[in-house]
């Protein structure tokens, strides 16, 4: 997979939209800018559309994900875009829930291997467990972890069941056992006998448990009917003699002469208010006779009320020759009902009754009556009689449901023993079983992530052992703690002393250089294909060999992913490809200028020198005399320190190793140059078309010979302000092609680089299609 | 340089678990999903006990039982 373009709208930095174009036929990417220009924004924004993490927002436990939009701006303006050859990967930020991203394509983003600084400490300082956490996404067995757990849930449930089954196995032999023991130990076993027993026909006693159940049924309902008779009865009797006494009471009343109407009730109360009501009376208003008003008043209160009672008990008789009628009604229909009842009683038990027995004889005789008005009373004459005898036919009932309650009992447990004897056997299997399984996923998982370290453990110890080669560094090891559950530990060895932690003895740069090795051998380890990786700023000051070592590491491990993304604010780093010491050829430039919010993060293209004079060589819109001195000049003296660094020339001694372009030239004697030439490795076609390889040798000497002589051009046209120049624009482009010339001969065209490796005779660049001669100076 | 085999961690620690699975007869040979579905942690603990039962059951079967 190659990456194209990367689109950044409102994320963190990006202000204003930014567009990484990314360089398919270079590897390695790499971000130069100094703190605080947007390069953690595009690695973070790499991180949050490839990844489920927040990139370097999560090494800070109090920032607020609220803010991965940039300033002034909504979570829906949020875009992160990735435009690659196997197609498009968008995020967008949800507004809720907070710092959510929504995916398209929802799976199958490219897989991306992030590194900051803040993980190289933590993986190092970090508790064993914990180190095991930040390790698992590249020993990612998740998913055979996940089926590993659900056969351990098997294992505990079915011991559950088994315990709960064995329970239920113990209950019901128990239960046979006392019965058997009850029932004497009938045969030879309990076991023998439960078996019989379970296979035995109840039908009969069911079917006459279930006659006697339903004449003791039929028997309850002539009981109760003829109890509630006997209520019925009572209640009649009373409400007659009430009819009675009312009768007598209205019969006194009436011959006391209190008849009378409501009207004259009226009348009369009307004449007793007029009464009461006047001051003085001496006549009645009627009759004119002479009257005593309190006597006149007496009297007809006295008359006022008989004639109420009157009435009253009236209406009370009225009210009690109604019930009384309706009592008889009531009793009339339930003795009906009991006629009935009584009926289908005596010829359901006429069956239960011994022949010639008295209870034969009461029945029959009840059973006689049992449609007439008779049936009551003969009932109730026989009822003691009757209640003993339903007694017995209730115990001959509660005996049989005794033995089908047995009989149930007996054949429930016994299917259970047959049932749970297999199912226990089975289950007790499964678990032995299971258990031998889970034994043998457990430790080939364990195995297997042991081999996985030890074969990153040896990947690591190459690699650290290239960076720091002769240093009494090593012995890497990653392995899992014995002790604990899922956690790795790391020892290394520090000259004598052997399996330290690391963090022990080793000084912070080499920690540094410990965690990036750790980090790619992992990385190559469990590539999964179409991985990016990227290194968000992870190199902090190292020493130039180490710096160099650490870029051939780079570059050599940069073949095993599809695209290596590198963020730094490291310049000596930056300038090592700069100045040919490091191969660009494979390296994309972007460097990132000085973030503001109103412009938000803004890039351009780097370059290397040869690039930036040739360019500067090419300009037709303008000749720039000075861009060329100064870019020739600064190219010339990278060149020549090359060559008086790599062949020793004697330099004036001086503290800080600075020389000028006058010394560095000086050093470059004649006696030396005559003999040193470069060969270039070509591919020419031939006569008949077919390609050869060929190699084009070139001299040094004129080169250097004609840059001598102009080399003045330096001081004069690109460093100082001078009104006097003698270069003509002649001289000028001349210095410059010529400065050109020589580090096209010496610079390695794929690779960018210069030749940096010696071989017996000669120096050669890193794909030897460079080559210097001689290989010391002679 | 050439580039790196596909190597999922789950896929291949699936495989061997199989391979070794199978070499102890817990698991029968022509169960073609049982990697799969082991890696991807799709096997639940029905699939286990449908695995392992049938595999008992077989065992019985073979021995007579």
């Amino acid at each position: 997979m190659k990456l194209n373009n990367l689109s950044i709208r409102s994320f963190r930095g990006a202000t204003k939209p930014l567009k990484v174009a990314f360089d398919p036929a270079k590897t390695i990417t790499m971000i130069f800018g100094e703190n605080g220009n947007g390069k953690t924004t595009i690695a973070d924004a790499l991180v949050c559309l490839c990844t489920d993490g927040y990139g370097s927002v999560e090494d800070k436990t109090s920032v607020d994900k609220s803010y991965l939009c940039s300033v002034d701006s909504n979570p829906q303006d949020v875009l992160i875009e990735l435009d690659t050859d196997i197609g498009k990967f968008k995020a967008e930020l949800n507004a809720r829930p907070l710092a959510t991203f929504t995916k398209s394509p929802a799976e199958g983003m490219p897989n991306l291997r992030f590194l900051r600084r803040k993980q190289i400490i933590d993986l190092l300082d970090d508790q064993p467990s914990k180190r095991y956490e930040r390790l698992q996404e590249y020993i990612d067995v998740a998913g055979v972890m996940a089926s590993e757990d659900s056969l351990r849930k098997l294992i505990r449930t079915s011991k559950s069941d088994l315990t709960s089954e064995t329970k239920s196995l113990t209950d019901s032999t128990n239960t046979l056992e006392r019965i058997w023991e009850e029932e004497g130990k009938p045969m030879s076993s309990w076991e023998d006998w439960a078996k019989s027993q379970s296979t035995k026909d109840i039908t009969k006693e069911s079917e006459r448990h279930a006659q006697l159940s339903d004449a003791i049924a039929r028997w309850q309902n002539v009981f109760n009917k003829l109890e509630a008779i006997r209520q019925q009865k009572e209640d009649l009797n009373e409400s007659s003699l009430k009819v009675e006494k009312l009768q007598n009471q209205l019969s006194k009343l009436e011959s006391a002469g209190r008849a009378g109407n409501t009207k004259l009730l009226a009348v009369l109360e009307s004449a007793h208010n007029y009464i009461i009501s006047e001051q003085q009376i001496e006549q009645c208003p009627v009759c004119k006779n002479s009257v005593k008003k309190d006597h006149l008043a007496i009297s007809l209160k006295s008359q006022i009320e008989s004639m109420k009672s009157l009435q009253k008990v009236s209406r009370e008789l009225d009210s009690a020759i109604r019930t009384n009628e309706s009592s008889k009604a009531v009793e009339q229909s339930s003795i009906k009902e009991f006629n009935g009842l009584l009926d289908a009683f005596c010829s359901k038990i006429s069956g239960f009754v011994g022949k010639g027995s008295s209870a034969e004889t009461m029945i029959k005789d009840i059973s006689a009556k049992a449609k007439t008005d008779l049936a009551f009373e003969s009932c109730l004459s026989h009822l003691d009689t009757l209640n003993d005898f339903m007694e017995k036919v209730k115990e001959k009932a509660a005996k049989i449901y005794g033995t089908i309650k047995q009989f149930n009992a007996i054949k429930e447990s016994y299917k259970t023993v047959t049932r749970v004897r297999n199912s226990a056997q089975d289950l007790n299997e499964l678990v032995q079983t299971a258990e031998k399984t889970l034994k043998i996923v457990e430790s080939t998982r364990k195995k297997f992530i042991e081999d996985s370290l030890n074969s990153v453990s040896a990947e690591i110890e190459d690699m650290y052992g290239r960076m720091h080669p002769g240093e009494g560094l090593g012995d890497i090891k990653l392995f899992l703690k014995e002790t604990g559950k899922n956690s790795i530990e790391i020892t290394s060895s520090f000259h004598t002393i052997k399996e330290i932690t690391p963090q022990s003895l080793y000084s912070e740069s080499h920690l540094d250089t410990l965690g990036i090795c750790i980090f790619i051998a992992l990385a190559k380890k469990f590539n999964q294909g179409n991985t990016i990786l990227l290194l968000d700023d992870v190199m902090m000051s190292v020493d130039d060999r180490h710096l160099d070592r650490f870029i051939k590491l780079l570059h050599l491990e940069a073949d095993h992913f599809d695209q290596i993304v590198i963020t730094t604010h490291y310049r000596p780093w930056r300038d090592r490809y700069r100045t040919h010491r490091a191969p660009a050829g494979k390296v994309h430039f972007v460097e990132l200028r000085t973030w503001t919010k109103e412009l938000g993060i803004t890039i351009q293209n780097g370059r290397v020198e040869l690039q930036e004079l040739e360019l500067a060589l090419d300009d037709k819109s303008y000749f720039d005399r000075q861009i060329i001195a100064s870019k020739s000049g600064i190219l010339l003296e990278n060149l020549l320190e090359y060559l008086t660094d790599i062949y020793e020339y004697h330099m004036p001694k001086r503290k800080t190793m600075k020389y000028t372009l006058g010394e560095l030239m000086d050093a470059l004697q004649p006696k030396y140059l005559k003999n040193i030439k470069v060969v270039h490795k070509a591919r020419k076609r031939d006569d008949t078309g077919n390609e050869q390889e060929v190699e084009i040798e070139f001299a040094l000497q004129p080169a250097i010979d004609e840059l001598k002589k102009l080399m003045f051009i330096r001081n004069q046209v690109g460093a100082h302000f001078n009104l006097e120049q003698d270069a003509s624009d002649d001289d000028v482009l001349l210095f410059g092609k010529t400065t050109l010339e020589l580090g096209e001969m010496l610079i390695c065209k794929e690779t960018g680089q210069l030749p940096l490796t010696k071989s017996s005779d000669h120096w050669k660049s890193q794909r030897g299609t460079v080559k210097l001669f001689p290989a010391d100076k002679n | 340089m050439k580039k790196l085999p596909n190597t999922n961690p789950n896929s291949v620690l699936a495989e061997t678990i199989f391979k070794e699975l199978v070499a102890a007869n817990l698991i029968a040979k022509d169960n073609k999903e049982f990697s799969s579905m082991l890696a991807e942690g799709k096997l639940k603990d029905s699939d286990w006990r449908t695995n392992l039962l049938d595999r008992i059951h077989r065992k019985a079967k073979v021995g007579g039982k």
